[in-house]
C-alpha cells in the first residue's frame, strides 16, 4: 500500500500541475479582464493538436514542438483577443461568457470538421521508461511532465514579479484606468495577458495529449475542471489557483485509490458544491466584476 | 465599433452558424435523385454521436451507412410493388448523452416522420431512445449498443442489429481458457453497456473457475488511469480485462505501458482493433487480443465493401454493422410490401433472415440476434483474425503469454 501511496502522491501532483497550467491562464484573464473564457479548453486541445502535428508528422523534437506550441497558440489567443473580445470590452460579463461559448463551440466543432474525430499518439522521447523513487517505479513521462509544468509556473511568476511587462500587468488588473494614465498601453497588455493564458493552456494540452491520446473533444473536461479550479482558489487569484489544481488534482487521484475511479469526475463537482455552499469567494478571495 | 470590425464579427458569426449548421443534423440522399417528402423515398433517421467523448463508433457506423444507401439508391433502390424508393437519411448528433439521444428521436420522428430510427452510440443513450420509438410505434434498430439491457426491456419495436454481448460472453471466456488465465483484473465503464457486461461477464467466468480478482468501474469522460493501474499491479492479476469504448481503451492502453505494467490488457468490448492499430505505435499493441465483431474479414463481400472507403485498412466492425443495418431495412422494407406501413416493416424486421457482412441475422422475440464475434489478436501492428471455431495457435498464444 505504501507504495500505492507514493505513486498516488505523484500522479496526484502530475494532475495537479497540468491543471494548475490551466488554471493559472483561466485565472489570468479573469483576474485583469473580467472575462470567463469558457474556451479554455478548446485552446489546450488547440495545442495537443499543434503539437501532435509537429512531432508526428513533421518529427520534430518533442521539447521545441512545445516552445513552438506555446508561441503559435499563445498568437492565435493575442488575436482572438483582438477579434471575439476587444470589441466586447465594455459589455456586461455575460456577454463575454456567450461570446467564449460561442468561441469555443466554433472550435471544435472546426477541429472536428478538418481533422475528424481520430485520435492521435504524440510520440514521447522517454516513453516507457521509469526511475526509481523511495523504492517505487516512477516512469519518466510523468516526471517530465511535472518538472515541465513546475519550470513554467515559476517563470510565469518570474515575468509577472520581475519583469516590466509584469508590472504593467499587475498596475492593470489593481486599476486599469490608473495604470493606462501612468502609460500602460492598455490594448497591447489585454493581448498579452491572452497570448499567455491560451500558451499555457497549449502546452498543457501537448504535454498531456503524449501522456494520454489527441481528440477534438479532449479540451471538455479540463476546461470544465479549470473552472472550477479557479472557483475554488477564487476567481482571479493566481496562488489560488495554483492551490486549488493541486487539491483537484489529489482529490481525484486519493478518490480513486481509497474509493473507486468511478467517483473520480464527481469529485470536482462535490468540491464546487462546496465551496459555493461555505466560501463563495474561493479560498484566496477573488476580484469585483463589473 | 467600426464598419470594419463589425462585418469581421459578422463574417465570424455567419462563418460559426455555416458550420454548427453543417454538424449539428444534416439530411442526405445517396447517389442521384431523392424527391423528399412522401414522393418516392423513404427517410430513415440515424441518432449517433459525432461528436463529443465517444464520437469514433457513431462516426464509423454512420460513414458505413451513407455508403450503404448511395449503394443502393444507385442500382436501383428498394423494391417495394412495381415502384422502386430511393433511402434518405437524416442523422443527428446525440452527442453521447442520453437527452441529446432522446431529442433526436422525437424530431426525427416527429418532425423529419422517419419510416425507422437507427441508434445509438452507447446503450445509455439507446435505453432512453427506445420508450419513444415504441410510444410512436417506430421500428428501431441499433448497430453498435449491445447491452443486454436493451432488448430486456421488452420493447416491440426495437430490434438489436449489433454484435451483443451476450454472444461474446463465450468468446471472452475462451479466450480466458485459450490463454490459461485464471485471474483477471475487470475494469469496466459505468454505464448501462459496461455494468451489464461486467455482472454478465463475473457470472461466466465465475461458472468457469475464472477469478476476478479486481474489478473496478470509471466514467466514459475518464482519462487518467494512472492511479486505478498502479490498484491492478499490486494484484497477482495476470489479464486486464477492460470493457470501454476505443476512445478510453487506448488511454488505458497507452497509460499501462508507459507505466511499465507487464500485465496483458484484453479488450472486452469488442472494439476496433483496426483503429488501436492506427493510432499506438506496435511496442503499445502487441499481444492486444480483442472480440472483433467483424465476421468474415477476408470473404470477397467484406473486401469490395472496404474498397469503398479512403483507407480501407481502418474499416472496422461498427463500418460492417452501420452497412447491414441499412441492408437489413431494404430487405425488411422490400418483404413488407410498404413503404408507408410502421407495423408491416417492425414484423418484417423480426422476421429478417438477412446475410449481412457479421453474419446472419435472425431475431427472436425479444428482438436479440445471434451473430457471434470473432477474435483479433494484434501481432507486431498486425491483426490476425481467428474464425469463429477456429483454434488460436499454440506458438501465437506463447508469444504473447
Amino acid at each position: 500500500m505504501s507504495e500505492q501511496i507514493i505513486q498516488a502522491l505523484i500522479n496526484g501532483l502530475v494532475s495537479g500541475s497540468i491543471y494548475a497550467l490551466m488554471a493559472v491562464g483561466f485565472t489570468l484573464v479573469f483576474g485583469i479582464m473580467h472575462v470567463i473564457n469558457l474556451a479554455h479548453g478548446e485552446l489546450y486541445m488547440l495545442g495537443g493538436f499543434s503539437t501532435f502535428f509537429m512531432v508526428s508528422i513533421y518529427q520534430i523534437n518533442f521539447f521545441v514542438a512545445l516552445i513552438a506550441t506555446l508561441i503559435i497558440i499563445g498568437v492565435f489567443g493575442f488575436f482572438i483577443e483582438k477579434i471575439i473580445f476587444k470589441p466586447l470590452r465594455n459589455a456586461s460579463l455575460l456577454n463575454t461568457l456567450l461570446a467564449s461559448i460561442g468561441l469555443s463551440l466554433f472550435i471544435s466543432n472546426l477541429v472536428l470538421k478538418l481533422a475528424g474525430s481520430d485520435m492521435r499518439n504524440i510520440e514521447f522521447p522517454f516513453s516507457g521508461q521509469s526511475i526509481s523513487i523511495l523504492g517505487t517505479s516512477v516512469s519518466v513521462h510523468r516526471i517530465v511532465v511535472l518538472l515541465l509544468t513546475a519550470f513554467l509556473v515559476c517563470l510565469l511568476g518570474w515575468v509577472i514579479k520581475y519583469t516590466k511587462v509584469g508590472k504593467a500587468l499587475r498596475a492593470t488588473a489593481q486599476d486599469t484606468d490608473a495604470a493606462a494614465l501612468m502609460g500602460v498601453n492598455i490594448n497591447l497588455i489585454y493581448g498579452i495577458i491572452f497570448a499567455i493564458s491560451a500558451g499555457l493552456a497549449a502546452v498543457a494540452g501537448g504535454l498531456i495529449g503524449s501522456l494520454y491520446v489527441v481528440d477534438p473533444s479532449m479540451g471538455m473536461m479540463p476546461g470544465m475542471k479549470a473552472f472550477i479550479i479557479v472557483i475554488l482558489g477564487g476567481m482571479g487569484s493566481v496562488v489560488g489557483a495554483l492551490l486549488g489544481a493541486l487539491i483537484f488534482g489529489y482529490a481525484e487521484t486519493f478518490t480513486t485509490l481509497f474509493l473507486e475511479s468511478s467517483y473520480q469526475e464527481l469529485v470536482g463537482f462535490i468540491i464546487l458544491i462546496l465551496v459555493l455552499l461555505f466560501k463563495p469567494s474561493g479560498l484566496f478571495g477573488g476580484v469585483n466584476t463589473k | 465599433m467600426g464598419k470594419r470590425k463589425l462585418s469581421l464579427l459578422a463574417g465570424l458569426m455567419a462563418f460559426v452558424l455555416l458550420v454548427f449548421t453543417g454538424c449539428s443534423g444534416s439530411s442526405e440522399t445517396g447517389g442521384k435523385g431523392g424527391s423528399g417528402d412522401g414522393g418516392d423515398t423513404i427517410k430513415i433517421g440515424i441518432a449517433v454521436a459525432t461528436s463529443g467523448a465517444i464520437a469514433k463508433t457513431g462516426q464509423d457506423s454512420l460513414a458505413a451507412q451513407r455508403v450503404a444507401v448511395e449503394e443502393i439508391n444507385e442500382s436501383g433502390g428498394v423494391k417495394i410493388g412495381d415502384k422502386s424508393y430511393k433511402f434518405e437519411l437524416v442523422h443527428y448528433d446525440t452527442e453521447g448523452k442520453a437527452e441529446s439521444a432522446t431529442a433526436a428521436t422525437e424530431r426525427l420522428i416527429q418532425q423529419d416522420k422517419v419510416m425507422a430510427v437507427i441508434g445509438a452510440s452507447t446503450s445509455t443513450e439507446t435505453a432512453a431512445m427506445i420508450p419513444i420509438a415504441e410510444r410512436n410505434k417506430t421500428p428501431m434498430l441499433t448497430a453498435v449498443a449491445a447491452a443486454p439491457v436493451l432488448t430486456n426491456m421488452g420493447a416491440n419495436y426495437f430490434t438489436s442489429a449489433s454484435s451483443q454481448t451476450i454472444m461474446a460472453i463465450q468468446k471472452y471466456v475462451d479466450g480466458m481458457k485459450n490463454f490459461d488465465y485464471k485471474k483477471v483484473a475487470m475494469l469496466h465503464f459505468n454505464d448501462e453497456f459496461g455494468m451489464a457486461t461486467a455482472e454478465a461477464v463475473n457470472k461466466a467466468f465465475a461458472e468457469n473457475d475464472i477469478e476476478i480478482v479486481f474489478q473496478e468501474a470509471f466514467a466514459p469522460t475518464q482519462h487518467e488511469f494512472g492511479t486505478m493501474l498502479d490498484k491492478v499491479a499490486a494484484t497477482d492479476a495476470e489479464v486486464i480485462f477492460a470493457v470501454a469504448q476505443i476512445e478510453s481503451f487506448v488511454n488505458l492502453l497507452k497509460q499501462a505501458k508507459e507505466k511499465g505494467i507487464k500485465i496483458p490488457v484484453r479488450d472486452g468490448a469488442g472494439g476496433a482493433l483496426e483503429e488501436m492499430i492506427k493510432i499506438l505505435p506496435p511496442e503499445y499493441t502487441h499481444g492486444l487480443v480483442g472480440g472483433s465483431r467483424s465476421g468474415r474479414v477476408d470473404a470477397e463481400d467484406h473486401k469490395a465493401f472496404r474498397a469503398k472507403f479512403e483507407e480501407p485498412e481502418l474499416v472496422n466492425s461498427f463500418h460492417y454493422s452501420g452497412r447491414d443495418s441499412i441492408y437489413l431495412l431494404k430487405d425488411a422494407f422490400e418483404r413488407a410490401g410498404s413503404a408507408t406501413d410502421k407495423e408491416k416493416l417492425q414484423e418484417a424486421i423480426r422476421a429478417s433472415n438477412f446475410d449481412g457482412l457479421m453474419g446472419n441475422y435472425q431475431f427472436n422475440e425479444k428482438g436479440e440476434n445471434s451473430i457471434k464475434s470473432i477474435t483479433g489478436i494484434v501481432l507486431d501492428g498486425e491483426i490476425h483474425y481467428y474464425e469463429k471455431d477456429e483454434d488460436i495457435p499454440q506458438d501465437v498464444i506463447d508469444s504473447i503469454r
